[in-house]
């Protein structure tokens, strides 16, 4: 009995001795099992994975955004939505830091590893380097081989890095997430004339009469094949009614340059243009760019300018000379009507 | 008496103020154009469409007054031809009466304000038993031409639109032939190379080529160096007509850049480009691949030219830094060849003192 009360009181004191040597281990850690729970506790504070595509089962690149409160990160994890197609091969995730209309204030991703570390199951992991607190970074990853959305519908997954516990972020994949955008551009021709009049004033036989402010045609068109432009007059010359006398033009069809004294009339045209594929070539017989130089005009509608493709501002400079004889009657009423028209060619 | 007079009197300022009223609108037209110019954008040109013999097609011809002030116009019609030598395009003054029959307008005149557009309506009616395709222009004019006046000339304007209809009835046949496939030298120093490509329609309806330049060293090259498009801006070769196609290939280094300042047209060597593997040197195949649609298939035309390039004055500036090199090279070695024998001259002409001495 002596012996059994003896045991029993060795036994409580160990037992006593057990019972404050845990007491104060348990003591003495409290405070470290209080400061790893909260490490462990502590998720990130803003997550982000935009997708760049979001139509359902399609390859897509992507971006991932993440501020943590804490430091020392050495890798980042994310874990992609369960029907999503992830591969498996590391090489696949390249990513960069290029910034791709990230959030506002965002930085790039300090030491991103240029490919993932691991890739496993919808979990891909990249080597990172450690984070400042409370700043927002991001990453893309740049192989749309890497992931494919699942078919339609909502979807989660989440970020994590060594440091910083998973945080969800949701997304979804929809039917179509382009709109196509159709136009069409009709070929068009624009014609334009500067004035409807002309005149030349008084002749004189000491000089040629040129237009005082000559008249321009304007061709704007998208036509690839080139423009024409072509113009006859109404009496093949200067006609007056009172008179009943014409001064003819000089020669159609052939380039002249009249000379004072001489009774004559023509046409000469100069051409320039701002853009457009189109080359210009002036009728051979309406070439002008000097006084008195030009082709006669007549009642068959002639090719005056001609243009190989499109059009910005082609413009025909049209001038009109005039020179009399000293036998060429008096009138006030030498006039001619000159028709011009142009045309995109097919 | 006087009542009669007033009466009169009265009658006649109604008639005046009526007449004001009703030629009010159109005095500022008349005025306007007489001196503000002519300007118009129509679109589509040129018209193509292809139209049901013995029913109504109804085309669209979108017409917009680009002019500062409004324009009465007209509409009209023309003919055309294409010159066979010179390949040029000739308007008529008027369009055959049978066009004249077979086309009519919506709105044969009407006004528009500046900035205004309308969509002028055309009725097309093609003859159920005859004729496979009708090419004319179609004319929007002013409708009151300026006249010149005493001591002052006058200048109309006008667009045209060139009308291509095609009617979808059988018979039709689709059919080009190559005329001549040409380079415009036998040889080039620098690119561009011009090739000209004629093909005459010889079927009964408008037709569209379309096909291939390839550029090759040999005629078997399965590898082209180049692939040109031919007709790439959709042009049509009317029944009977013969067409010319230009195709350039420019793609050498260094080549020549046209352009034209004012009227003149300019020509610059430019030695932009990727370097010495664009530099063309030797002889070289064009060959062109030209295609129609039957109806049925496409049929390929074939045919071939060859030219040179030979970049002579790069090959004669090379030439003489390679002369220049080897004259170098050359008065190097016999120099130091000189140099060498002068040495062991004079190493056999030194006496040998520890010889002698001995």
């Amino acid at each position: 009995m002596r012996g059994l009360r003896n045991y029993m009181s060795r036994n409580r004191r160990a037992a006593w001795l057990l019972s404050v040597v845990v007491l104060s281990v348990s003591i003495s850690s409290y405070p470290v099992l209080i400061l790893t729970g909260t490490a462990s506790a502590a998720g990130l504070s803003q997550t982000l994975v935009r997708f760049d595509r979001m139509k359902a089962t399609t390859p897509t690149t992507g971006t991932v955004c993440a501020k943590s409160a804490s430091t020392g990160q050495t890798s980042v994890t994310v874990t992609f939505p369960t029907g999503y197609t992830v591969s498996t091969v590391t090489a696949n995730w390249a990513t960069n830091t290029t910034n791709l209309s990230w959030p506002t204030g965002a930085s790039p991703w300090v030491t991103i590893g240029a490919s993932a570390s691991t890739a496993t199951g919808q979990v891909v992991t990249w080597t990172s380097g450690s984070l400042i607190a409370s700043t927002l970074y991001c990453f893309n990853w740049t192989n749309a081989a890497a992931l494919s959305t699942g078919t339609a519908g909502a979807y989660t997954g989440t970020v994590a890095t060594n440091i910083d516990t998973a945080t969800p972020f949701s997304t979804a994949a929809i039917a179509n997430d382009q709109i196509v955008v159709n136009a069409s551009v009709a070929p068009s021709f624009t014609f334009a004339i500067s004035a409807n009049t002309d005149n030349l004033g008084q002749l004189s036989t000491g000089s040629v009469a040129s237009s005082p402010t000559p008249r321009t045609a304007t061709v704007n068109t998208n036509a690839k094949n080139g423009w024409y432009v072509w113009a006859k007059d109404a009496s093949t010359g200067l006609n007056s009614a009172t008179t009943a006398t014409t001064i003819a033009s000089t020669t159609p069809g052939a380039n002249s340059t009249l000379s004072a004294g001489t009774e004559g009339y023509n046409t000469g045209i100069t051409s320039s243009q701002t853009g457009g594929s189109g080359t210009i070539t002036v009728g051979t017989a309406f070439v002008g760019g000097s006084t008195g130089k030009g082709g006669g005009l007549d009642t068959t509608l002639r090719t005056i300018a001609s243009s190989t493709g499109t059009a910005n501002n082609a413009v025909l400079t049209l001038t009109n000379n005039a020179s009399i004889s000293s036998l060429t009657l008096p009138a006030t009423d030498y006039s001619d009507t000159i028709t011009v028209v142009g045309a995109g060619l097919f | 008496m006087l009542r009669r007079g007033i009466k009169g009197s009265f009658l006649l300022g109604i008639a005046t103020v009526l007449v004001a009223v009703l030629a009010g609108p159109l005095l500022p037209i008349a005025h306007a154009q007489t001196d503000e110019g002519f300007s118009l954008q129509v679109s589509p040109s040129p018209l193509v469409a292809t139209v049901q013999p013995g029913t109504d097609t109804t085309l669209e011809l979108q017409i917009r007054n680009t002019n500062s002030s409004a324009q009465t116009l007209k509409m009209g019609l023309r003919s055309f031809d294409i010159d066979g030598a010179s390949g040029q395009v000739k308007l008529g003054d008027a369009a055959s009466s049978e066009i004249k029959q077979m086309v009519s307008f919506y709105a044969p005149e009407f006004t528009l304000e500046a900035g205004q557009i309308f969509t002028q309506k055309i009725i097309i009616h093609a003859d159920k038993n005859k004729g496979f395709s009708y090419n004319f222009a179609i004319t929007v004019s002013q409708a009151n031409p300026p006249k010149g006046t005493k001591g002052q000339s006058a200048i109309a304007g006008s667009v045209a639109v060139f009308t291509l209809i095609t009617v979808n009835r059988p018979g039709a046949v689709r059919k080009f032939e190559l005329k001549s496939f040409s380079a415009s030298k036998h040889s080039y120093e620098y690119l561009p190379a011009e090739l000209s490509i004629k093909l005459k329609n010889t079927g009964n309806v408008n037709v569209q080529p379309t096909g291939t330049v390839f550029i090759q060293r040999n005629s078997s090259d399965t590898k082209p160096l180049a692939t040109l498009p031919l007709n790439d801006s959709g042009g049509y070769i009317l029944p009977g007509a013969t067409r010319t196609f230009t195709v350039v290939w420019n793609d050498g280094f260094p080549h020549y850049e046209t352009g034209q300042t004012g009227s003149t047209p300019t020509r610059e060597l430019t030695w932009r480009g990727n370097g010495l593997s664009k530099l063309r040197f030797g002889r070289y195949v064009a060959k062109v691949v030209a295609i129609y649609d039957d109806g049925e298939r496409d049929i390929p035309v074939i045919a071939e030219v060859s030219f040179w390039v030979i970049p002579w004055r790069i090959m004669l500036v090379t030439l003489v830094i390679l002369v220049v090199i080897l004259v170098g090279v050359f008065v190097t070695i016999r120099s130091i060849g000189r140099a060498a024998r002068r040495a062991s001259r004079k190493l056999n002409h030194t006496p040998k003192k520890h010889s002698d001495e001995t």
